[in-house]
C-alpha cells in the first residue's frame, strides 16, 4: 500500500512538472500555516516555491499564488479584511484577473472573501468554538485548476482548523453561486452552520478558490491517518492545470 | 545672495494641519450590528449561559453588536459623519452582506 502511493505520488508529479510551477505562497503578519504550505508545494510535490510578504510585488512569471491559513494581523477587526488591504493583495487581484490561479486556504479563503475576489462572508461558528476535528468534503465543482482531477461527488476526508469559518451569504447570492457552478465544496455533514453545508467556493471565472479545511495538513501519510489520495488531488490538479498550460 | 527654495507641498499640509486644528472635535459613534434575522451565537450564549442562568428571567432577547468610536475634526457635525461612513465603507470596516451600521456624532 506505502509503495502503491509511493509510486502514484512520483508517477503523477515527480515525473511530469517538477520544478516548472512556480507559486507563491503570500505571508501576512500572523500566518502560521506558511510553512506548512511551502513545505507540501516543494517538498512533497516539487514545485517552485517562493514566499511573499504582504508588501512584496509579485514577479509577473508566478503560475499560482496560495494564501495560507492563519490570524493575520490578529483576526483584528474581523478574520481577514485587515490583510485585505495589504499591498500584495492588489497584485494578486490583478493577476486573478488575468485567469491566474489562486488558492485560498482557511484564513487566504477569509482574506478572498474580504478583498471581494470571492462572495460572501465567514462569520464565527455558531458554537462560538475553535472547531479543531476531521470532516469530509464532498466535491462540487471539478471545473476549477483545483479540483479538476476529481470526479463529482468525490469525498475527500480532511480536517478544519477555524474560529471563523460559518459561509454565510444571503439567498439571492446563493441561487447566483448555484447557477454560475460556483460551490467547489461541500461538507458531509452540518458541522458549522455554513449556508447549504459549503466548505468551499470559487469566483465566477472558476480561477479563484477558497475553501476552510486545510488541504496541506492532509497530504502526507505521517499526518494523515485516513487517505492522502483525495487531497494530494487538489495539489495534482493544480499542477496539471498549469503544465497544460506550458 | 541666498535663495531659499521653498518646498510648497510642506507648506500646504503645515498650513491645512492649522487649519484642521481650528475645527471643532467630533467623535463619531460607529455601532455594527447583525441585520435582522442573522444568527447571533454571541448574543444568544451570554443571555442563555450567562443572564438566565443569573436568573434573570425578565431578559428575553439580547443583541451582540461592535462600537467604534472616531474622533474627527470637521466643521459640522453632518460631515464628520458623513466623512467617517465613507471611512467605513471604502474600507469595509463593517461588511455590507451581514451588518447594518449606525453612525451618531458628539462634539467632544
Amino acid at each position: 500500500m506505502f509503495f502503491n502511493r509511493c509510486y502514484w505520488l512520483w508517477f503523477n508529479n515527480r515525473a511530469t512538472y517538477n520544478g516548472i510551477v512556480k507559486v507563491g505562497v503570500i505571508v501576512f503578519p500572523g500566518s502560521n500555516c506558511d510553512r506548512d504550505m511551502f513545505h507540501v508545494l516543494q517538498d512533497v510535490f516539487k514545485l517552485d516555491v517562493k514566499y511573499y510578504w504582504h508588501e512584496d510585488k509579485l514577479p509577473k512569471n508566478l503560475d499560482a499564488v496560495v494564501l495560507p491559513g492563519g490570524f493575520s494581523y490578529g483576526d483584528r477587526l474581523r478574520a481577514g479584511v485587515i490583510a485585505a488591504h495589504s499591498p500584495v493583495i492588489s497584485d494578486v487581484k490583478k493577476m486573478a484577473e488575468k485567469g491566474m490561479p489562486v488558492l485560498g486556504v482557511c484564513n487566504g479563503f477569509q482574506i478572498l472573501v474580504e478583498s471581494e475576489l470571492l462572495p460572501g462572508v465567514l462569520l464565527k461558528n455558531t458554537s462560538l468554538n475553535f472547531m479543531c476535528q476531521w470532516t469530509e468534503l464532498i466535491v462540487k465543482n471539478n471545473k476549477t485548476p483545483f479540483t479538476s482531477k476529481f470526479k463529482l461527488g468525490q469525498k475527500i476526508p480532511i480536517p478544519i482548523a477555524n474560529g471563523e469559518g460559518r459561509y454565510y451569504i444571503d439567498k439571492e447570492n446563493l441561487e447566483k453561486l448555484k447557477k454560475n457552478n460556483q460551490i467547489v465544496f461541500q461538507y458531509g455533514s452540518n458541522i458549522n452552520d455554513s449556508v447549504f453545508d459549503i466548505a468551499g467556493i470559487c469566483n465566477k471565472e472558476g480561477n479563484v478558490v477558497g475553501m476552510m479545511p486545510h488541504p496541506e495538513r492532509a497530504v502526507e501519510p505521517e499526518i494523515n491517518p485516513k487517505d492522502c489520495a483525495p487531497s494530494n488531488m487538489i495539489f495534482q490538479s493544480l499542477i496539471a492545470t498549469v503544465g497544460a498550460r506550458k | 545672495m541666498t535663495y531659499y527654495k521653498i518646498n510648497t507641498d510642506a507648506h500646504s499640509l503645515y498650513y491645512s494641519e492649522i487649519a484642521e486644528q481650528a475645527l471643532p472635535l467630533f467623535e463619531v459613534q460607529v455601532i455594527i450590528e447583525n441585520k435582522a434575522g442573522m444568527n447571533d451565537p454571541e448574543g444568544d450564549t451570554i443571555l442563555n449561559d450567562l443572564v438566565l442562568k443569573g436568573g434573570s428571567g425578565a431578559i428575553k432577547k439580547i443583541h451582540s453588536a461592535k462600537m467604534l468610536k472616531f474622533q474627527i475634526t470637521s466643521p459640522k457635525k453632518e460631515s464628520a459623519e458623513k466623512s467617517v461612513k465613507k471611512i467605513c465603507d471604502d474600507l469595509r470596516i463593517y461588511n455590507p452582506m451581514v451588518s447594518k451600521v449606525t453612525f451618531s456624532a458628539k462634539p467632544i
